[in-house]
């Protein structure tokens, strides 16, 4: 009895367990680096995330958590409330599409997210211009965008080890 | 694995995308719905934003603590490499300062003379509290960081953030133990200044290139490179005197500001509150006696200046 409330309760949180590094990638996200140099712009992990974990686990990272990550990241980011959360759920949707027209072979999962990922800043700028009725420097989100693309192999590797090693054991 | 038969023929779709669409259009809708109501900028989305970094705000301590201690190990590195010269640096540097030195103390022994003569009162510092920064959005929209004071540390919005050299900018949220400061780069950051040889107002805006403009000063004003930029106080915004930065000259004609704070890596600020005297008691003047003003003749179009007609 025990053994098998403890089981459903793995089961459970390895169900979670990708919307809840969505949230830590949020957080990590605003997290102060303060690295040498004028290089001020954090990269959009929660985009890597949602980006992996629709891709390989669609059944685990639905259109809700991908919605509440997306507001979570909105609030803490001081972005207009509804703006990542709208693009999160574009960048689902496109990465299903793609998956599905290129395959996800290891290195071209990396081109896929580039492609994904130009897109999703390019959108959020359009929005954010839109929003504020100016038009923005675009200069923001390039820099934002080939910052993420640079550093998502490594994170890449480490979800992949995380779904194969941790997600998958906790489901069985 | 579970799903392993991505494509299963006639279907022209993901499988999850026709299983996710009820979801992405229902969730889509609803983020499109909030972006039209945040639009409004209601009081509550505020409330609920610090509501999550008060939420997020053990978490973000340690990871800006673990961060810091990262950054500190490869500056600790990179100045064991630049030590030798970092040493002349400091040398030739520390020769200038003493007799920087000298001039200040000479120059505070004037000011104080003067004070004591003119009986200058200046705005009254109502309360400082010391944070520390545990989140900078350091997206591309708002350029704002989040410190780890707030109402119950006596944080008031409207209090302006300093770091050891100069203004930062000035605290728009306050949560009960956080609030969030807009830095002076912003683009929604707009402060008045004066510019000191002359006493030069202007207008301080945030540039998405990190160094704000300076703005709307007289036509007829020519700036100076390295022109001290201090709080004009104007509309009770901020305290007047604050240290911002310097002019820096700008190849097009316009001017930015050289900040004094390294907004980049600012670890902690001082949140200071002024008492701003807004009500001024003035005393009823008695109604001169002037006869009403005669009826002005019309004027003609031909002496309109403006249209040279």
């Amino acid at each position: 009895m025990v053994v098998s409330i403890f089981s459903r309760f793995i089961r459970w949180v390895g169900r979670r367990l990708p919307f809840l590094l969505a949230l830590i990638a949020c957080i990590a996200a605003i997290i102060p680096m303060r690295l040498p140099g004028d290089l001020e712009m954090t990269p959009l992990y929660p985009l890597m995330v949602v980006f992996f974990w629709g891709m390989h686990r669609g059944d685990l990272m639905t259109p809700a958590p991908i919605f509440f990550t997306g507001l979570f990241y909105d609030l803490l980011s001081g972005a207009p409330l509804g703006l990542w959360a709208f693009v999160f759920l574009v960048v689902h949707a496109m990465a299903l599409v793609l998956r599905d027209t290129f395959g996800r072979v290891l290195f071209s999962a990396w081109a896929l997210f580039a492609v994904t990922c130009i897109g999703a800043c390019f959108l959020a700028w359009a929005i954010a211009s839109i929003y504020d009725w100016t038009l923005l420097n675009p200069l923001n989100f390039v820099v934002q965008a080939l910052v993420t693309i640079g550093l998502y192999p490594f994170f890449g590797f480490a979800f992949a080890f995380v779904e194969r090693r941790v997600v998958v054991p906790m489901r069985a | 694995m579970a799903h392993a038969t991505y494509k299963r023929p006639g279907w022209k779709t993901p499988i999850e995308l026709r299983a996710h669409r009820g979801g992405l259009i229902a969730f889509g809708s609803a983020a499109v719905l909030l972006l039209l109501v945040g639009r409004a900028e209601i009081p509550l989305v505020d409330d609920v934003r610090m509501a999550a970094a008060d939420a997020s705000r053990q978490v973000l301590q340690v990871g800006s603590e673990a961060a810091d201690w990262v950054a500190g190990g490869i500056e600790h590195i990179s100045n064991a490499v630049t030590l030798y010269d970092e040493n002349e640096r400091l040398r030739a540097e520390n020769a200038e300062l003493l007799a920087w030195r000298e001039k200040a103390m000479e120059y505070e022994r004037r000011i104080e003379a003067f004070e004591s003569i003119l009986e200058i009162s200046y705005t009254p510092v109502k309360g400082v509290t010391t944070a520390s920064v545990i989140a900078d959005t350091g997206g591309p929209f708002s350029r704002a960081i989040i410190v780890n004071a707030g109402a119950s540390q006596g944080v008031q919005k409207g209090d302006a953030a300093l770091d050891r050299f100069g203004l930062v900018g000035r605290v728009i949220s306050v949560g009960s133990g956080s609030s969030r400061v807009l830095l002076l780069t912003d683009t929604s950051s707009h402060i008045p200044v004066v510019i000191q040889p002359g006493g030069v107002r202007a207008i301080l805006s945030g540039d998405a290139d990190g160094q704000p403009e300076i703005q709307f000063v007289p036509g007829d004003v020519k700036l100076s490179e390295g022109a001290a930029i201090v709080t004009s106080g104007d509309g009770g915004v901020l305290a007047p005197g604050l240290p911002v930065g310097v002019v820096r000259l700008k190849e097009d004609g316009g001017a930015v500001a050289a900040l004094y704070a390294d907004i980049a890596r600012v670890e902690v600020v001082a949140l200071k509150r002024y008492e701003f005297i807004n009500d001024v008691d003035v005393p009823t003047m008695p109604v001169p006696d002037i006869p009403a003003p005669e009826a002005q003749p019309e004027p003609t179009v031909a002496a309109n200046p403006a249209t040279g007609q």
